[in-house]
């Protein structure tokens, strides 16, 4: 069966700037792809490229069988997109932005109110629908907001970092949903930071930093590429300046970075050599706590760019 | 004290607006500029005139400009119809070339205006005509009359002009005059517009109060420990700032730019000064009663330039049917106006507009009351 | 096209839930139409209806120059009262104008003074008094005049002095009336308030595609399988279509309630579009080089204000051909105050056309100065 999503050699630059560099992957029906990686890597300016918002320095986007440009309009029937802000009319009630965007979709009739019925359902909005959407709440925008990208039946589903700012039990909720639409054949991309949700939903990951894709698998198989390799995170405070650099010549340490009283530190058999590193970190640091964690992307992500997801 | 800071605060925010610097001090500005440019110099209307050349042209266009009326010279009859139907003049006249008094027949000036304008202009004209008329007619009679010709006629009336008895016109004035005073081409604008965009502008930047409120800056500020009263009256204040300092920048900039004499600064500053007490209060009457603020902008507009226009700040409140000029009264913007008429324009000073002053104060502390308790509500429910 | 029209629906849709669209599109305009219109009464419509006394000892003159004056001249309050003390009176009480009094030496042959006593506060009526004093001085000095020059040039034949008092006029003054290509008083301000606001709702109609753009929901227009130009079109339908109907009601509602007389159906219909067309350009424009929905806002709301007090939509600009009028006309609002004037009055079909036509091609340059630059309203780099 031939991918659902093919992207090759994709390249924007911004002026001087290199948002995306060479960046492809594929994506199969029922797959979800998560694009993992800092803010500012390239994650949405990839994802503008294949939807055809942004032209493309090179490379080529194919949907299902079509080529995606900026100017292409049939092409995009199979493309199904979640911005990463709320993108739906306020002043809107949720069956009238569900049905104007089903009708730009080219549905018709009752194929329209079947249609936002489903999403209505599907978002847990079905006995709100008639009230304007900005008396939702925060989580029920969000639905609502991904519920508009599922309206017409995508072929893939491409979702911009749709956790990002929302509470805890709403994020749930999206990342259950999202969840269950993979197994119902939807090819879904996935752009996050969080090493978390691309742990938990994507089948496979790519992992970009700086416009270009620097490993790409799945999880077990972007784990086993680093060896195995523990990640040990310190508290620390006071004196804390040129720590990850001290720490990186110690042998053996693939990694190391620090941000705001957080250490990061990958190398093997963390267990064996906690106290050497211990006494390398407590030399004028106070250490307020220490955790050794069982390989994961974050882990990769550190070996693999030498820095950590978050910021 | 927690009060100035509140102000200071309110103020500098206002301040930061590139719109609200354009509409609070650049605008009323333009505005006085304009009202004077186009009313304030030589308000006389002025006459078109073509065969200005002409024996009867020279002498009419002499005595009507002579009589404060502005004369603009026009190559054909067609081109002075575009002009008055376009209002570029009031009034046009077109002269017959011909010698009134060897002619046999009147020479025709044509005077042509849109139905119902230029009285004044054709009074003036007929009485140029008829002042010039009375030797020609005598001339022309005592040559059809004594068979003479027409110099010879016109030479001999010229002999006895001297030794006839002449009726003249003499003028005086009665009643009262519409406006005492002598008014300087910018000054019934700049009083006028002082009193309308300060007012306007306390309306119309409600929207402020409410927005304050949305984005819980209001309740943080309650969270803090500080009274509700320091709040209000710290909003008040900043507001009451806000105000001030455009009626005075106006007062300033109008006294330096166009030489508008504001009169006894003590009068002036105290009927500006409460003036804009009462606007603040009222925009704050509706910044806490409202609860969309871009509606209140809206609505603030409206309301400003509405009682603006009510109390006198676009035409003189003189000039209105009677009904209008009693609903008037109601107005802040009236009693401001009606006090800069005392100080501007007949040298008046504060002890002249002590009644004015006086109902304006009694405005500005009913209003503020309620606001202030408008306000303390809308902030704490 | 379908879609076309759904996003036009849509977007008609958003307009008529927000209610600040609605403030500021008809119940702005229309609100201050009416109170203007209220407030100014007839003081707009530039009539001028002095009402004079005359008083006559002789007892002669009066009765037809009274006569002269309603039937000729077109005045309606002339009045020959009894005695002077009455027409004195009736100045100093604010009643008359002015009075115009006539001695007793007037019959005669002596040297004597017609009075005219005008009123402080009518200047204008006082000398409109005056030339008829002068008209009626030069009528009796004529007759003494040819009287004189007769004698001197020895006509004793008595009845050569009978014609005196029907001399024949030398100059006759005939009335060619103009009609009116300038908008009368009510009609003014409800077209100069329909132009000023209309400009603001149509930018803030055109600028949505920057909220659109700023909320995220424009990225998701550009993703659906529509094409750009639908989008394009049909947005701009929406503005277009919000403006006209704004435009509409306001023009039913003035006739209807102010009994404002807006012309020729085909001359509204085309202006408005030419108008909505200038405004949708001016705004596309803006959205272009502004930022966020704000920033275009305001700037927007300065410079409809600016181009519409330049455009004479609060003072009507004078075309003397002055600076003034010669910057005026980079404003849309000048043309179409022109256009509407020649259409509500004497102006031919042209007068209308071309003001029509100019607006048009400000419209296509701004338009099209925006769609080269449509880029940077869709992000699409």
């Amino acid at each position: 069966m031939s991918p659902v999503l093919v992207c090759e050699g994709l390249h924007k630059s911004f002026g001087e700037r290199k948002a995306v560099d060479g960046v492809g992957f594929e994506i199969a029906a029922g797959e979800t792809y998560g694009l993992l990686g800092p803010n500012g890597a390239g994650k949405t300016t990839t994802i503008s490229m294949i939807c055809g918002l942004l032209h493309k320095d090179a490379g080529t986007v194919i949907v299902d069988g079509e080529p995606i440009e900026v100017s292409s309009v049939g092409a995009r029937r199979a493309l199904g997109y979640v911005p990463q802000d709320l993108a739906i009319y306020p002043d809107l009630t949720a069956f009238e932005n569900l049905a104007f965007f089903a009708k730009l979709y080219g549905m018709r009739g009752v194929a329209v109110t079947a249609a936002v019925d489903r999403v209505l359902e599907l978002t847990g909005l079905a006995d709100r629908g008639k009230d304007r959407a900005d008396e939702f709440s925060g989580g029920m925008k969000r639905r609502l907001n991904i519920g508009i990208g599922l309206l017409h039946g995508p072929k893939l589903l491409m979702l911009d970092e749709p956790t990002v700012g929302v509470d805890p039990q709403s994020r749930n909720a999206i990342l259950d949903s999202v969840d269950a639409l993979g197994t119902e054949g939807l090819a879904v991309l996935y752009t996050t930071h969080y090493m978390e949700e691309a742990e938990r939903l994507c089948d496979r990951v790519g992992i970009i930093d700086d416009g270009k894709l620097v490993a790409e698998g799945t999880r077990r198989d972007l784990i086993a590429g680093i060896g195995q390799r523990d990640r040990v995170t310190f508290e620390v405070a006071g004196h804390v300046e040129g720590l990850a650099e001290r720490l990186l010549e110690l042998p053996g340490v693939d990694g190391a970075t620090q941000a705001e009283g957080r250490l990061e530190v990958v190398l093997k058999g963390a267990a064996a050599r906690l106290p050497e590193l211990i006494a390398a970190v407590s030399n004028g640091t106070v250490v307020k706590g220490v955790a050794v964690h069982e390989p994961d992307l974050e882990a990769v992500f550190l070996h693999l760019t030498g820095k950590a997801l978050r910021d | 004290m927690k009060v100035l800071t509140i102000a200071a605060t309110g103020l500098r925010r206002f301040l930061r607006e590139k719109e609200n610097v354009f509409f609070v001090f650049i605008f009323p500005i333009l505005i006085i500029m304009f009202i004077g440019l186009q009313f304030g110099a030589g308000s006389a209307p002025t006459l078109g005139v073509v065969g200005s050349g002409t024996p009867v042209g020279q002498v009419v266009v002499d005595a009507v400009s002579s009589d404060g009326f502005g004369i603009r010279e026009y190559g054909s009859a067609d081109e002075l119809l575009d002009a008055v139907e376009l209002r570029q003049v009031e009034a046009g006249i077109v002269i017959e070339d011909t010698d009134p008094v060897a002619s046999d027949r009147p020479t025709q000036v044509t005077f042509i205006s849109r139905e119902g304008f230029g009285l004044e202009l054709r009074s003036a004209v007929q009485a140029a005509a008829v002042d010039m008329s009375a030797e020609l007619r005598a001339a022309r009679y005592v040559a059809d009359v004594g068979g003479m010709g027409a110099a010879e006629a016109s030479a001999l009336i010229g002999l006895v002009t001297d030794h006839v008895e002449v009726v003249d016109v003499a003028v005086s004035r009665g009643g009262e005059p519409l406006f005492e005073g002598e008014i300087e081409q910018f000054d019934f604008g700049a009083s006028s517009q002082v009193v309308l965009f300060t007012f306007l502008t306390s309306l119309s930047t409600s929207g402020h109060l409410i927005l304050t409120r949305k984005l819980g800056v209001s309740s943080r500020m309650l969270v803090s420990p500080t009274p509700v009263g320091v709040i209000v009256s710290g909003e008040t204040l900043g507001r009451y700032a806000v105000a001030l300092v455009q009626a005075l920048f106006i007062i300033l900039a109008t006294a330096f730019m166009f030489g508008v004499d504001w009169g006894d600064p003590l009068g002036s500053a105290a009927v500006i000064g409460v003036f804009a007490l009462v606007s603040t209060a009222a925009g704050i009457l509706l910044g806490s009663l409202l609860q969309n603020d871009q509606q209140a902008g809206g609505v603030g507009v409206m309301l400003g330039i509405g009682l603006g226009a009510l109390g006198g700040s676009m035409l003189p409140y003189e000039l209105f049917p009677d009904t209008v000029q009693r609903i008037a009264r109601f107005t802040p913007h009236y009693w401001a106006l009606r006090g800069f008429r005392d100080l501007l324009f007949t040298d008046g000073t504060i002890a002249d507009v002590t009644d004015e002053i006086g109902v304006l104060a009694a405005i500005a502390v009913g209003l503020l009351a309620v606001a202030t308790w408008a306000y303390r509500r809308a902030i704490t429910h | 096209m379908r879609t076309v029209f759904l996003l036009t629906w849509k977007d008609l849709r958003q307009r008529l839930r927000d209610k600040s669209m609605i403030l500021m599109a008809i119940v702005a305009p229309l609100a201050i139409t009416i109170i203007l219109t209220s407030v100014a009464g007839d003081a707009f419509e530039g009539r001028f209806q002095p009402s004079f006394r005359v008083h006559d000892a002789t007892g002669l003159i009066g009765p037809s120059l009274v006569a002269g004056l309603v039937d000729e001249a077109g005045f309606e309050d002339v009045e020959l009262v009894a005695t002077r003390q009455e027409a004195v009176a009736a100045v100093e009480d604010n009643e008359a104008s002015a009075a115009i009094l006539i001695p007793d030496g007037v019959a005669s042959a002596e040297a004597v003074s017609l009075e005219v006593i005008g009123n402080a506060g009518d200047g204008l009526a006082t000398a409109v008094a005056v030339s008829i004093a002068e008209a009626l001085a030069s009528e009796t000095n004529a007759g003494r005049l040819a009287a004189a020059g007769l004698v001197a040039g020895g006509v004793s034949n008595p009845a050569a002095f009978e014609g005196l008092t029907a001399m024949p006029p030398v100059i006759e003054i005939v009335a060619g009336e103009a009609g009116s290509r300038i908008l009368d008083g009510k009609t003014y301000l409800a077209v100069g308030m329909a132009l000023f606001f209309l400009f603001f709702s149509v930018q803030a109609a055109v600028l949505n595609v920057i909220e659109e753009r700023q909320e995220g929901t424009l990225q998701r227009l550009l993703v659906a399988p529509v094409g750009r130009a639908s989008i394009l079109v049909g947005k701009t339908l929406a503005a277009a279509l919000t403006g006209l109907v704004a435009m509409g009601v306001l023009v039913v509602a003035t006739t209807l309630m102010l009994g404002a007389s807006w012309g020729e159906v085909w001359g509204v219909v085309l202006l408005s579009v030419a108008a909505v067309m200038a405004a949708m350009g001016l705004g596309a424009v803006l959205a272009t080089i502004t930022r966020t929905a704000e920033q275009a806002g305001q700037f927007g709301g300065i410079v409809a204000t600016v181009l519409g007090l330049l455009g004479g939509v609060f003072f009507p600009i004078v075309g003397d051909g002055g600076w003034l009028d010669v910057l005026s006309r980079i404003s849309p609002h000048r043309w179409l105050m022109e256009g509407f004037g020649a259409n509500a009055g004497s102006g031919s079909p042209a007068d209308v056309i071309v003001p029509a036509l100019v607006v048009l091609g400000i419209g296509g340059v701004l338009g099209g100065v925006a769609l080269l630059r449509r880029a940077r309203l869709t992000g699409v780099v």
